[in-house]
């Protein structure tokens, strides 16, 4: 075939040709309209300018970079200066600038000067192999125009049936298969070696024949230039040591910006595996989290304000998914940083959020709020009348610090994170079968977990003795975990949900769409769980879990999945462990990015109701963290505490950021992630029961548990009330942290009002008659009620009214039980606040 | 009204009335508990067994010594209770004592009592006796130290005791739960300090199963509290336990765990808190079952470590062992040989050597589990130097963990075996013993199951004066191939056993116990063994009884004999006899049997008969009922195509459940002849058009001769065909028979046509299938033809050719018509 060569060597010029003269063009325009801006009120608070990317090279004739130039002002926000900015180039010979777009004219090295008013900044700039044309590449090239343009998305061709008889991977997880549909599966018409400009793949494209889809870029675009240089280069698949992305860097990482219509650009650049880099900007398909705040062009990654707010930009090439974090607020606001007291670091990162989103936090709330808020959230627990009385005369300052440390000590705070990690780990029977956890294994899991985190042990090792567990479903009633769930993608999927926080379900059939999760990493991470075996134990009723043979196939290559860690480039070292011990070692280990964080996320989504990531099971690229530093502050103390959320909890709970009031000012009532005011939260099913059995003195009696038994103490997910599915208990039939439904609802309401629960528990209880035959005094005992259920005296208002209501026929001790049963329906009783 | 008031002169009469009423007598009686659950050795009590049917109480068998009945009388009026005083040796084996109740009309099932060295106390309950007083942490029983309580571990119920101990004391704690018998009971033990913090606790252990104990070294003087469950919170009132709490030694391995019989050794006592004891045992000569208590101070664990006693020579492990070049014993041993040791080491390893011979088949088998010791282990066996293994083993299988591996040397030379915990597990009393031994053949024989999940249905042979009672025996042979014969050891007289020798193709037999008219009603425990008459080899028979097992899971305590329990009880009310036809039942061919009841008089019940044992090939209805009032009742049997020709004897049972209580008896043991059927052959295609006769040809061979005429008829025939049966004689080669197909016959093929020949021998018919497989085809009228003249009148021809001679088969046929009709 040697007319071939000259052939394509051709194609390629043209190509580096076209897309420069693309590239060229929407600069231009950009440059123009920022040339109209005052550059007095661009210079006016101007403390430095920021130059992206950091350094370029270009790499082949074919490269180029636009750089980008935001403008940092003293108020901490950023705008786009490229168009006002003056770009001058060490050595020209080197390279070539064209406004703001550099390319390649000899190898060398250079620097390029941004300057604005006073402030300049200096990059380096490399050049290499300037001579040297670049060949078409259907990977590198086509691929990427194909998902820029959404051609592989589920909607379109990227369907299981594909769309109109033309079926593509999904987000183009199988290129070689795309490959060979594109130019085998119907010849002569997807693709046109005669014509290029004629073959379906293109006039489709283009709206020049009807098109389902509908028009989707123009001839004369860079995308369509691509298509028709691969068709014309004679369509060739890539060789096999190609060059693959591995990584994609989008900037600027963080904007704080200032009115509305404001527009800042983003640059994408890919970094490949040969050491190379290109700017792929125009490749790349970019959203928002939030339009309303921030919207953003899909194609150009032009992103304008709107409202006051904040949102996060996400760009996509390839299988990368990057954000940049921007926030939006008012050109006019009157706003001074405020001097707030700072307890701890947590104080530190969340008043520096506020701080860029120029909120200001509430004020500190009382102690009766903060007493009753505290016991809840700790032990589940309400304060007795004299725990709270203690407290609120103690005449120490550091109180609410002695409180929480008090608390802590309780048996009543280990139960309450055993129920949560036993939701997690889905602690549950499933029958008597040997097969099945059973109601003695579920137990003996409960009580594991139990003395595990009564005993302090640091939470990473118990999750790796979890995960790493082996031995009889008795003996060693972790290993009921694998019994639990014998199907290994779902045993996967359930250990990335909870103990890394994040989901790649998505993955087990294509790459995920909003996330890095690609087919390789899934079947990769699933081989790693792929080797738990059973055989029979001694006893009948139970089963021996070890580590065997057993191997997961990737559904595309057919080929036995090679074990990797989650995100990791290459295969896991084994060093003569097990599978899962190895995978057990690797996620709980200080150096693992997600293990740490997404457990102190979901401690922190405990006392504040909602996570840094919210929901904490569902960390993604496109679902970032609302305060990135205090996440990672968080995390790495919780690694220095060796794993002892205990220690976390205390930091969480002496901060101010907890014990801010509920009562929310201008600025911050429309916040609700950024934790500048206390989130009025339901009290969980659980402890919602357990301090109504504790307020009406009415023991609970649960299936399999001896009298008196709490909520908190349930071992198994399956043994419930009908109380408790009202208010939403977890099952712990999935992982999910939706499990656990904290949203008010008519039923649970009306349970309240009508049903026995607390009608006969306040009957049942004596409580009003013990009260009346102690205290005589009617108003004492409403007193009394208001401290045992609400932590607080009656205001003068409701004591007047409620003791007028005294004043009838009706017998003191049922008028009393009537108060008791109104205060226990009312939202203060069912909400901490 | 009269009719109702029962005034004080009537009242004697009343109850005469109903002791008239109740029988004096009843078989099958019901022991369902003993109570209490056990008691202290050295002493005299009374204990009562209650149940149902307990007339005329006998005697309690014990399957063990050390426990005599000085006084056994009925408790109660209603026969459902009896009581015993009995006293306990000073020197009583500790633990469970198997026993029977044996009354004039039967032996009940086996249930247990339990001894141990301290004195009883029973768990307080309220007045009303259906809750306990003690399930409280803060309000506890109090107890003294070295005292065993009886306690009931109710439905999501914890029970709280409370003793008080001094510093530097042992303090150990077993719970017999799940081992008394009674139910699912799974116990949980803990020990807790004041504080409510759990200082030891238990549920289940390698010893001791499902039960548990623990024991530990007080930490100061004051009160500790026992906690004793249910260990999932689910038990009910049947859950009872024995609850030891002292200062008894609780290790929980032996080493090493085995010993040759007669001799007399220093063992270790692993696992105490105290540490390690050592004490001599002198090793009795029984092989199985034997278990080996450690004293300290004053008293004895209540429950010993089992012990494997064998002749093999053996060698424990010297350390270290980890590796093959470590290999032990330097001297090397010949296989057979047993190693003893300890996977104590962190992933302990334990490497073993052996010589063997080219052809050498060996079985090596590892006694952990079945020892009671937690190891699960798994061995591997290879020629010393070598890589490659000969072969390895996890577990034996049904859930029994320990390995079991047969290999064949493949040379002369030393060989390794090496063993480790499947988890790679360790621990100081994860003690083993390996015995590697020749594959010799081994017999044995015992009762099936009478029914499902109750494994001690009809177990108890209790045969009434001058009757029968059989039973099929199941028989075993491993590495052997052989006929077998049953023999007794002992018998109670006036019992004889009537059987025949089991040839070596069936894996049961049938055995009749019959007991002489003026046998003395007495009973006992007695040995049976089967034998190979050519070889002289015996083995046991042996008795397994799950005290308790769950549907489909399996057994959770259990109890293994190699004595049966037999014994003469009161006279039946009625008699079996079986009549048998003295001719042959032929191969597919069938057989009415005769039973006959002879009743006492005043029985009337209804009886159940069954044939519990049948030749190879022969089958009957699962049982036919002799109706109430009725003595006779007949029973049909077949014998397949592939049944046994030979001649065997076989029995009836029957069992009446009159207001005696249940009970069976059995027929004598009656000769039956399965033998080759005498007509066979073949039939022949047949054809024709709904509402058109045809013929069906049978082709004959007669393979044995008969006299006289026999019957043939035909059988399967579709609807609307009809023939009539015709005679043979053993000169017959061929039949016909004429059909008459009706025009709203079945249409089509059918397929499943067969003869049966019933030949009249002494007057006995001996029927059967003489030949099968014929098929008969009906098709549908051709389409009426548009020359319907033409077409109507050629069948009219085919009437005519009827009285040609010689019937044509299909195919002939078929010939005639293709020459016709060119």
């Amino acid at each position: 075939m040697t007319p071939r060569l000259p052939h394509i060597a051709q194609s390629a010029c043209f190509f580096v040709l076209t897309l420069m003269v693309n590239a060229e063009t929407a600069v231009r325009e950009r440059s123009e309209e920022v040339d109209r801006r005052d550059m007095k009120s661009l210079s006016a608070g101007l403390v430095g300018l920021e130059v992206y990317p950091k350094s370029v090279s270009l790499e082949t004739a074919a490269d180029f970079h636009r750089m980008v130039v935001i403008g940092m002002y003293e108020d901490a926000t950023a705008r786009d200066v490229t168009g006002s900015s003056l770009f001058s180039l060490e050595h020209p010979t080197i390279a070539s600038l064209e406004k703001n777009l550099l390319k390649p004219l000899a190898d060398g090295e250079t620097s390029l000067t941004i300057s604005l008013g006073n402030h300049s900044a200096t990059i380096p700039v490399k050049v290499r192999d300037a001579s040297l044309a670049r060949p078409i590449s259907f990977q590198l090239d086509v691929m990427p125009v194909l998902t820029s343009a959404g051609c592989n998305t589920g909607s379109c061709h990227g369907a299981a049936r594909g769309q109109d008889g033309f079926m593509l991977s999904l987000f183009g997880y199988d290129p070689k298969g795309d490959y060979q549909r594109i130019t085998r599966q119907l010849s002569g018409r997807r693709v046109n070696l005669a014509l290029a400009g004629e073959s379906l793949l293109v006039t489709k494209a283009i709206g020049d024949v009807p098109h389902t889809g509908g028009k989707l870029f123009s001839r004369d675009s860079a995308n369509a230039k691509t298509l028709i240089s691969w068709i014309e280069a004679g369509a060739p698949y890539d060789k096999e040591d190609i060059a693959s992305p591995i990584g994609i860097e989008v900037e600027p990482k963080q904007y704080v910006l200032k009115g509305t219509a404001t527009e800042v650009p983003l640059t994408v650049r890919a970094h490949y595996s040969d050491g190379t880099d290109r700017d792929v900007t125009n490749l790349s398909s970019f959203s928002s989290s939030n339009d309303n705040s921030v919207s953003i062009e899909e194609t150009s990654g032009r992103a304008t304000t709107k409202n006051r707010g904040e949102a996060f930009l996400l760009a996509r090439f390839h299988t990368f998914t990057e954000g940049t974090q921007t926030i939006v607020v008012p050109e006019n606001i009157a706003y001074e940083k405020p001097l707030l007291d700072e307890s701890n670091y947590i104080d530190t990162h969340v008043h520096s959020k506020l701080h860029k989103l120029r909120i200001y936090p509430s004020d500190p709330c009382g102690d009766e709020v903060f007493a009753r808020r505290v016991y809840l959230d700790i032990a589940g627990v309400l304060p007795t009348e004299e725990e709270r009385k203690k407290f609120i005369e103690s005449q120490n300052p550091d109180k609410r610090e002695a409180l929480i440390n008090s608390l802590l000590e309780r048996k009543e705070f280990t139960e309450m994170w055993v129920m949560k990690w036993a939701e997690l780990l889905q602690i549950r029977s499933t029958g008597n079968n040997a097969n099945q956890v059973s109601y003695k294994s579920a137990l003996l899991w409960y009580e594991w977990l139990r003395d595990k985190v009564a005993s302090n042990e640091p939470f990473n090792q118990i999750i790796f003795d979890l995960l790493a567990a082996r031995g009889g479903t008795f003996k060693n009633p972790a290993t009921n975990y694998f019994k639990l769930e014998n199907d290994v993608m779902k045993r996967t999927e359930n250990v990335a949900q909870v103990f890394m926080g994040t989901r790649i379900q998505c993955a087990q059939c294509h790459n995920h769409p909003f996330d890095r999760w690609t087919m390789d990493d899934y079947y990769g991470f699933a081989a790693l769980f792929a080797q738990v075996r059973k055989k029979p134990a001694e006893d009948p009723h139970e089963q021996i879990i070890y580590d065997g043979g057993g191997q997961i196939a990737h559904p595309v290559t057919k080929a036995n999945a090679i074990p990797r860690f989650l995100g990791a480039d290459s295969p896991a070292e084994m060093d003569g462990l097990t599978r899962r011990e190895a995978v057990a070692k690797w996620l709980t280990s200080d150096e693992n990015p997600w293990f740490a964080r997404n457990v102190v996320n979901i401690v922190w989504s405990h006392f504040f109701g909602v996570g840094i990531t919210d929901p904490v099971d569902d960390v993604r690229i496109s679902n970032p963290a609302s305060n990135p530093e205090l996440l990672d502050a968080l995390s790495t103390r919780f690694v220095e505490y060796n794993y002892d959320f205990k220690k976390l909890v205390r930091d969480i709970c002496n901060s101010q950021t907890y014990q801010r009031s509920s009562r929310t000012n201008e600025t911050n009532e429309e916040d609700f992630t950024n934790f500048s005011h206390s989130l009025i939260r339901r009290l969980r099913a659980e402890v919602l029961l357990d301090t109504l059995a504790q307020v009406t003195e009415t023991p609970n009696k649960f299936q399999g548990l001896p009298l008196g038994a709490r909520a908190v103490q349930i071992a198994d997910g399956n043994t419930s009330t009908y109380f408790l599915t009202t208010f939403g208990r977890a099952t712990r039939q999935t992982v999910c942290s939706c499990e656990v439904k904290m949203e008010p609802n008519l039923s649970q309401a009306l349970h309240l009002l009508n049903g026995d629960a607390v009608h006969n528990r306040v009957r049942n209880g004596g409580v009003v008659r013990k009260l009346l035959k102690e205290l005589k005094d009617p108003g004492a005992v409403i007193e009394s009620l208001y401290f045992r259920c609400l932590s607080r005296a009656p205001t003068d208002a409701e004591k007047t009214k409620l003791l007028e209501s005294l004043e009838g026929d009706s017998p003191q001790e049922e008028v009393l039980e009537d108060i008791f049963w109104a205060i226990l329906n009312s939202k203060e009783f069912i909400f901490n606040h | 009204m009269p009719m109702t008031t029962i005034t004080s002169g009537s009242l004697p009469w009343f109850l005469i009335f109903l002791q008239l009423a109740l029988p004096a007598m009843a078989f099958t009686p019901v022991l369902g508990t003993v109570q209490p659950r056990g008691g202290q050795r050295g002493t005299e009590m009374t204990i009562r067994l209650n149940g149902d049917r307990l007339y005329e109480p006998e005697e309690i068998i014990f399957y063990q010594e050390g426990i005599t009945v000085t006084k056994l009388e009925k408790a109660g009026d209603e026969h459902k209770s009896v009581q015993a005083t009995i006293s306990i040796a000073p020197d009583a084996p500790l633990g469970e004592h198997l026993l029977r109740l044996r009354c004039k009309g039967g032996v009940s099932y086996q249930r247990s009592f339990w001894v141990g060295e301290y004195p009883t106390v029973m768990e307080k309950r309220n007045k009303e006796r259906t809750a306990d007083l003690n399930s409280n942490f803060d309000s506890p029983q109090k107890i003294e130290i070295n005292q065993t309580v009886q306690g009931v571990a109710d439905k999501e119920d914890a029970d709280y005791y409370l003793v008080q101990c001094r510093k530097g004391q042992r303090l150990s704690v077993e719970v017999e739960g799940m081992r008394l018998g009674r139910t699912l009971f799974d116990p949980y033990v803990a020990i807790l300090n004041k504080d409510r913090f759990e200082l030891a606790s238990s549920d289940d252990t390698a010893l001791l199963f499902r039960d548990c104990a623990t024991s530990i070294i007080i930490p100061e003087d004051g009160p500790y509290t026992i906690l004793v469950r249910e260990s999932s919170y689910q038990g009910t009132g049947a859950c009872q336990y024995r609850l030891h709490v002292g200062e008894f030694p609780r290790p929980t391995a032996i080493y090493p765990p085995g010993a040759r019989p007669g001799e007399s050794h220093n063992f270790t006592f692993v696992g105490d808190p105290a540490g390690d004891l050592l004490g001599q045992i002198d090793i009795p000569d029984a092989k199985t079952g034997f278990r080996a208590f450690i004293k300290d101070g004053e008293w004895h664990s209540p429950s010993g470590l089992p012990i494997r006693i064998s002749s093999l020579p053996f060698h424990n492990e010297t350390e270290p062992n980890e590796g093959s070049k470590q290999a032990s014993p330097s001297d090397v041993p010949p296989a057979p040989v047993a190693f003893h040791g300890i996977l104590s080491k962190k992933e302990d390893k334990d490497w073993f050597r052996f010589t063997g011979k080219k052809g050498q088949k060996l079985r090596a088998r590892v006694f952990a589990r079945q020892l009671r010791s937690p190891l699960d282990p798994y061995i591997i066996v290879r020629k010393e130097g070598e890589s490659k293994q000969i072969g390895n083993n996890d577990d034996a299988g049904n859930g029994d963990p320990d390995s079991r591996l047969d290999f064949e040397i493949p040379e002369d030379g030393t060989y390794n075996i090496n063993i480790r915990d499947q988890l790679y597990n360790s621990g100081p009393d994860y003690t083993y013993r390996i015995e590697i031994t020749e594959r010799r053949p081994t017999l044995s024989a015992t009762l099936p199951y009478g029914s499902r999940n109750d494994s001690q249905k009809w177990k108890m042979i209790c045969v009434p004066r001058g009757n029968r009672v059989g039973r099929v025996v199941n028989l075993s042979r491993s590495n052997i191939g052989c006929d077998l014969s049953l023999k007794a050891q002992s018998l109670p007289s006036g019992i004889a056993i009537d059987r025949d020798l089991a040839p070596r193709s069936i894996n049961t037999m049938p055995v009749i116990f019959e007991a002489s008219p003026d046998a003395e009603i007495a009973g006992g425990l007695h040995r049976l063994c089967v034998e190979d008459p050519e070889s002289g080899l015996t083995g046991p028979f042996n008795e397994s009884i799950h005290h308790i097992e769950v549907n489909n899971a399996g057994t959770f305590h259990s109890y293994h004999d190699d004595r049966i329990s037999i014994a003469v009880i009161e006279e039946a009310p009625f008699e079996l006899s079986l009549f048998i036809p003295p001719v042959p039942l032929v191969k597919n061919g069938v057989m009415s049997l005769k039973i006959e009841a002879k009743r006492q008089p005043g029985f009337e019940d209804a009886i159940q008969v069954t044939l519990p044992w049948r030749p190879p090939g022969v089958s009957a209805p699962s049982s036919v009922t002799i109706p109430k009032g009725k003595n006779e009742v007949t029973m049909g049997i077949n014998a397949n195509g592939s049944a046994t020709v030979a001649k065997w004897r076989v029995f009836v049972t029957g069992e009446a459940t009159c207001s005696k209580g249940p009970l069976i008896v059995s027929s004598k043991l009656q000769p039956i002849e399965i033998a080759d059927p005498y007509v066979g052959g073949m039939i022949e295609l047949a054809a024709t058009e709904l509402g058109q006769d045809t013929d069906l040809v049978c082709r004959l061979s007669v393979q044995r001769g008969f006299e006289g005429e026999a019957q043939i008829r035909v059988n399967g025939l579709p609807h609307g065909v009809t023939t009539e049966t015709l005679t043979i004689t053993q000169d017959s080669t061929e039949v016909t028979f004429p059909l008459t197909v009706s025009a709203d016959a079945k249409k089509g093929k059918t397929s499943n046509i067969f003869c049966s020949v019933t030949i009249t021998q002494d007057g006995h018919p001996i029927s059967g299938t003489a030949m099968g497989g014929g098929v008969l085809r009906i098709d549908p009228p051709p389409p009426a033809p548009k020359e319907p003249v033409i077409v109507k009148k050629e069948p009219e021809k085919s009437p005519e050719a009827k009285p040609v001679k010689k019937r044509l088969s299909r195919l002939e046929l078929l010939r005639q018509q293709s020459k016709n009709a060119n």
